[in-house]
């Protein structure tokens, strides 16, 4: 019953925090499963390859070459995309790693994508693309050397493919038995989480980031209920975040 | 800035042109690629960039990329191809006679001005 009126609620309101508030008082806020469907049925899929070059410029850049000089003595790299709806991110990511770090072919380099929409997992690891979202933010010469053309299709080339795994996963429940992520990219998700869920988001990287990681949020999103857990550091004007040290 | 328009349908470049006056591009259009290679030889000032279709009469677009930047044609103008073509074959082509980018029709106002900031331009 609740979770019926939940599902009724949810493409009405947009607002998620409103959302999870009505559920409060319908005396159902103990029941993940049903808030896990309001999010799901809630949550955006606007996605692009490339999305906010800016940040991919300054991971290029900056923050991927720290992280391979940290991670030269054991020679693995962990990226974690959360919450990557339907993909391009975790592709962009591989498209990047294969691109500009010749290096990291003979690496332990994994990108493990989550998303709470088992649907766009699917999709993510399907990795066929359709036209309008090939016009979306990724280079002609991105497209002729990494995407495969099927019928009306794109399909993402096997060495791309081969550094990615997707699974189902809630940004805010740390997965299990995970080595920590030395990146992590959550961008446009703290946007639509209520308060609480955006401090549990944020334990949660907090807790499976490595001590020199770095986390990625959204241009238009802040740490700031967390600068106990995350520091704020910069980047020719963009912000990134590194842990506090685990007490 | 500045673009020039070639394509062979009237209904796409007063779609283009619509799109990139709305941001402020000055257009100027030809019907195919020979018009087009003409239009900038007699052009002083030159264009930011042109958006060029593929299938086009007299010239197509992959002839006229290759020739303008043989000819060494305002070197600076960035070419985008925008045409329903899109196997990886024509694509690697358009990249290899010298065009910057590459949009498939149809597209949005959105992706077209997404591509644009990829080659510099910000409208």
């Amino acid at each position: 019953m609740a979770q019926s009126r939940a599902e009724w609620m949810a493409p009405e309101m947009g607002d998620l925090s409103l959302v999870q508030e009505r559920l409060g008082a319908m005396g159902v806020d103990r029941a993940p499963h049903l808030h896990r469907t309001v999010t799901e049925a809630g949550a955006l899929q606007e996605t692009a390859f490339f999305r906010d070059r800016e940040a991919f410029d300054n991971l290029r850049d900056v923050l991927l070459p720290q992280l391979i000089a940290a991670n030269a003595a054991h020679r693995r790299l962990r990226v974690w995309c959360a919450a990557v709806s339907t993909g391009q991110e975790a592709y962009s990511v591989a498209m990047l790693l294969r691109e500009h770090f010749a290096e990291l072919a003979e690496w332990d380099v994994q990108i493990v994508a989550t998303d709470l929409s088992g649907q766009a997992v699917e999709y993510a690891q399907r990795g066929r693309y359709r036209r309008a979202e090939m016009n979306r933010g990724l280079p002609a010469r991105m497209l002729v050397k990494y995407f495969v053309r099927d019928g009306e299709e794109w399909e993402v080339s096997p060495r791309l493919r081969a550094l990615c795994e997707f699974r189902d996963g809630d940004v805010c429940v740390p997965m299990v038995h995970e080595r920590p992520f030395d990146l992590v990219l959550m961008r446009n998700v703290m946007l639509f989480l209520p308060a609480q869920n955006r401090s549990a988001a944020l334990a949660s990287v907090h807790r499976q980031i490595a001590p020199e990681g770095v986390l990625l949020l959204g241009h238009a999103e802040q740490a700031e209920d967390s600068s106990s857990l995350f520091q704020a550091e910069y980047v020719r004007g963009c912000c990134f975040y590194r842990p506090v040290a685990k007490g | 800035m500045r673009a020039m328009i070639v394509d062979d349908s009237r209904f796409m470049r007063t779609h283009l042109r619509q799109l990139l006056e709305r941001i402020g591009v000055n257009c100027e259009e030809a019907g195919d690629g020979a018009a087009a290679l003409a239009a900038l030889r007699g052009h002083a000032e030159g264009f930011d960039f042109m958006l060029l279709d593929v299938n086009m009469p007299k010239m197509n677009g992959l002839e006229c990329v290759k020739t303008l930047r043989e000819a060494g044609l305002h070197p600076p103008m960035k070419v985008m191809m925008v045409t329903t073509e899109s196997d990886n074959t024509c694509i690697d082509s358009a990249l290899q006679y010298g065009a910057d980018e590459f949009l498939m029709k149809p597209f949005t106002a959105e992706s077209l001005r997404e591509k644009l900031a990829m080659m510099g331009l910000q409208a």
